[in-house]
């Protein structure tokens, strides 16, 4: 068994159903050709060291996967087919390599950029269902209704001011 | 008092010296280091970044002190990094 690893660079305008069908239909291809996906690793949005179609940021996406030995160039082919014709829209460069069989699967990789104001707080307790934490979140709100409006109004202040900053960066 | 008499001139004895002292034996930093061997990857751009130049061009083994077969192998991460945008070609002139 060969273990080989691809490293996509995806648009940043991409969805997450875009990202997932991605996914799914490259795990489709490797197990028709007795193979089997290993890891999936989402680096998250990352500042590219050049512009790439005209953006300076992208995200990055890897796939770790074994294939069998007699493994048909036709694999590789069909491999190749349906990132070049299928996802042409979504991926913008990427790279497949053969990886030693006592590669460790912790490596270096570079840091993405704000990955984490994207997600909410309620959001995250809904997600892991601890239903405690989000009451307290949800009673005072109810309850202090004129006194929370002056307070959202300082953090949507703070928040469009934070983007312009991105943006100008 | 009969003088010591060199086999080579003074003057060419102190150089000598002078060279020797600034000369330090350049060592492969991959030699023997099998951690820093293993974490040579195309992926680990902070490694990477230190064999470059300002203009981002590759260190050549005479100054980063690299034997010859890591330098090769080094060089051909490089230029895998930089075809899928995580280190740049060159740097952009201002």
């Amino acid at each position: 068994m060969n273990r080989y690893e691809t490293l996509f660079l995806l648009h940043t305008e991409i969805t997450d159903d875009d990202a997932t069908s991605l996914e799914r239909q490259f795990e489709k291809i490797i197990t028709t050709a007795k193979g089997s996906v290993d890891s999936l690793d989402n680096w998250g949005k990352c500042k590219l060291a050049y512009p790439v179609n005209k953006s300076l940021y992208g995200i990055y996406l890897l796939i770790r996967y074994t294939l069998p030995e007699n493994a048909s160039k036709e694999t590789f082919n069909a491999i190749d087919h349906f990132i070049r014709i299928k996802c042409n829209e979504l991926v913008s460069r990427y790279v497949t390599i053969k990886i030693k069989h006592d590669a460790p699967a912790t490596y270096a990789r570079p840091e993405a950029v704000g990955s984490t104001r994207n997600g909410s707080t309620d959001q995250f307790f809904k997600d892991k269902k601890i239903e405690t934490l989000l009451q307290t979140v949800d009673a005072p709100k109810q309850g202090k209704a004129d006194a929370s409006i002056p307070e959202m109004d300082i953090d949507e202040h703070v928040d469009s001011d934070l983007d312009d900053i991105h943006n100008e960066e | 008092m009969s003088k010591v008499k060199l086999k080579i001139s003074s003057r060419l004895l102190k150089t000598k010296v002078r060279k020797q002292a600034y000369l330090n034996p350049k060592l492969c930093r991959f030699c023997g280091n099998k951690d820093l061997e293993d974490s040579l990857d195309y992926k680990n751009v902070g490694l990477l970044r230190s064999f470059l130049t300002e203009r981002n061009k590759i260190l050549p083994s005479r100054i980063s002190g690299n034997c010859c077969s890591h330098q090769r192998i080094l060089s051909k991460e490089i230029k895998i990094a930089r075809s899928i945008a995580l280190l740049p070609f060159c740097s952009i002139r201002a």
